[in-house]
């Protein structure tokens, strides 16, 4: 039962996808997310709430140093926070199903929602 | 005479055998521009870090590096168009790299400087160390451990001598103050008291030349005499980290680093203090080998105005009370190889440099192994 649990949690690669400033997308510009996911993409809170502390977020964005964060839960979908007692918030995120090669939406610091691209999904 | 129709069929056989060359060499080969924009990424580097060429073409090289390096690779171009001063081109260097999974691995980089009419390129050779270094670095450790068990047996020979130089001050000590207590059993005229004042300042003589002793003794513990400069412990961090890494990058093991501006010199024997690094970061990646969270930390503060505290943090299972006590003594080892006696060799270090070294349980599991050093005085 362990194992399984511990594999349900996956490394998640999101990429910034086609916008105006980068027609092209940009591989520099990503998210490293850590996170339990059931098969149809959606996270599990349960585990979440049972290890609240391995749910990380890095945040790699160009040249800027790396950013890490914690992933909470909240009445919009969830956030990700500096730190697990608060701090500033990098991003939020509504519900929406993590699946390989598909977009989601994100909501970054400065109010800014951007197309990111799920790039890859790897066992954590 | 060549006719003019042949050069450019000659330019194009050579820039295609040059691209079959290319192609072919098992180094990643990345090449950027002044400014440090990807022009091209050979195949092998496509496998080395998890891109393609079409995604990495146009996006800055600091995309492949981790922390620190990352933010500080703009400066460092910049600072070379300005000076022109080499510190890694046509030198080479270990560093670390940063595959599109988020995990470290260690490699060897060379760079060449090239001009294409007046467009400066630099190229990079990368080479993935984990496998073919890990044989030579186990073996210099081996060395370098037989090497200080030999010191310590050497020790032993010496334990008698040393023996016999403590006992004689030790021995001062005790009679001296034996007599200042009989002394204060008579009246305490001004004489008496002058007397006791003069034995307990032989007393306290006898007891610096202890000390002396002691302190002869660690030197010789720890190799030798410690040569301290001013080093960039950012760059002792990443040598160290590349190093440790070697033989780890099937486990997928990630690193941060997390560097305090204010803490970047310090006053240390680069390799030693080097050795201590390495030691304490791979005992937290043999701590985590079986764990499913790998995440390795290193931290630097700014403890005061006079030390540096590092600390190296796994997510392990964490130290079971029976070792903790014994941690730091040698030929203490839950591991199947080793002798057991790296630990020891790191707190002999930091202490040569005037440090602490401890280790402290993280409170979801894991280690935190912490330690200080000084930092260099006022220039």
């Amino acid at each position: 039962m362990a194992q399984k649990l511990a594999m349900s949690w996956k490394s998640i690669r999101l990429e910034l996808a086609r916008t105006g400033a980068f027609p092209a997308g940009s591989v520099s510009r990503a998210f490293l997310l850590r996170l339990p996911l059931t098969d149809t993409g959606a996270i599990d809170w349960d585990q979440v709430s049972t290890h609240p502390s391995r749910a990380t977020v890095r945040r790699f964005w160009g040249s800027e140093p790396d950013r890490r964060g914690i992933i909470k839960r909240n009445d919009k979908g969830w956030a990700v926070k500096e730190s697990l007692n608060g701090g500033g918030s990098m991003f939020q995120m509504r519900p929406q199903p993590i699946r390989l090669g598909e977009e989601v939406e994100v909501t970054l610091a400065d109010g800014d929602s951007l197309p990111f691209k799920v790039a890859r999904i790897n066992a954590s | 005479m060549n006719s003019p129709n042949e050069h450019p069929q000659a330019a194009d056989q050579g820039e295609a055998h040059l691209r079959s060359i290319l192609a072919t060499v098992p180094d990643a080969m990345v090449v950027i521009n002044e400014a440090g924009s990807i022009l091209s990424f050979s195949a092998a580097a496509e496998k080395m870090f998890g891109y393609t060429e079409a995604e990495v073409v146009g996006e800055n090289v600091s995309l492949l590096m981790p922390s620190p390096d990352r933010e500080r690779h703009d400066g460092y171009l910049e600072h070379y168009r300005q000076t022109g001063e080499r510190k890694i081109i046509g030198i080479g260097r270990v560093t670390t790299a940063l595959h599109r999974d988020g995990y470290t691995f260690p490699i060897e980089l060379s760079i060449g400087e090239a001009w294409l009419g007046e467009r400066r390129i630099f190229t990079g050779f990368i080479h993935d160390i984990t496998q073919r270094q890990q044989t030579d670095v186990r073996l210099r450790d081996l060395q370098g451990e037989l090497a200080h068990v030999g010191r310590v047996s050497e020790m032993g020979t010496l334990a008698s001598s040393l023996a016999h130089e403590l006992n004689q001050p030790l021995t001062a000590i005790t009679n001296y103050c034996e007599a200042a207590r009989d002394l204060l059993n008579e009246a305490a005229t001004p004489e008496v008291l002058a007397m006791v004042r003069e034995a307990l300042d032989e007393a306290a003589q006898q007891s610096l030349r202890a000390g002396e002793i002691v302190k002869r003794l660690r030197e010789f513990i720890s190799r030798g005499e410690i040569e301290r400069h001013r080093e960039s412990l950012p760059r002792l961090i990443t040598e160290a980290n590349a190093l440790a890494l070697v033989g780890s990058r099937e486990h997928g093991i990630e690193v941060q680093v997390e560097l305090d501006p204010t803490a970047d010199d310090v006053l240390a024997d680069r390799i030693q203090i080097q050795q201590v690094l390495v030691n304490l970061i791979r005992n937290g990646i043999d701590a985590m080998i079986e764990s499913d969270l790998r995440v390795l930390t290193i931290r630097t503060e700014s403890k005061d105005e006079r030390l540096v505290l590092v600390s190296v943090e796994d997510t392990g299972s964490g130290i079971s009370e029976d070792f903790a006590a014994q941690l730091f003594q040698p030929f203490v080892t839950s591991k199947k190889t080793g002798m057991g006696i790296g630990l020891s060799i790191c707190r002999t270090i930091v202490e040569a440099h005037g440090g602490h070294i401890w280790f402290e349980p993280h409170p979801d599991g894991g280690t935190i192994f912490k330690f200080t050093l000084p930092k260099p005085g006022p220039t």
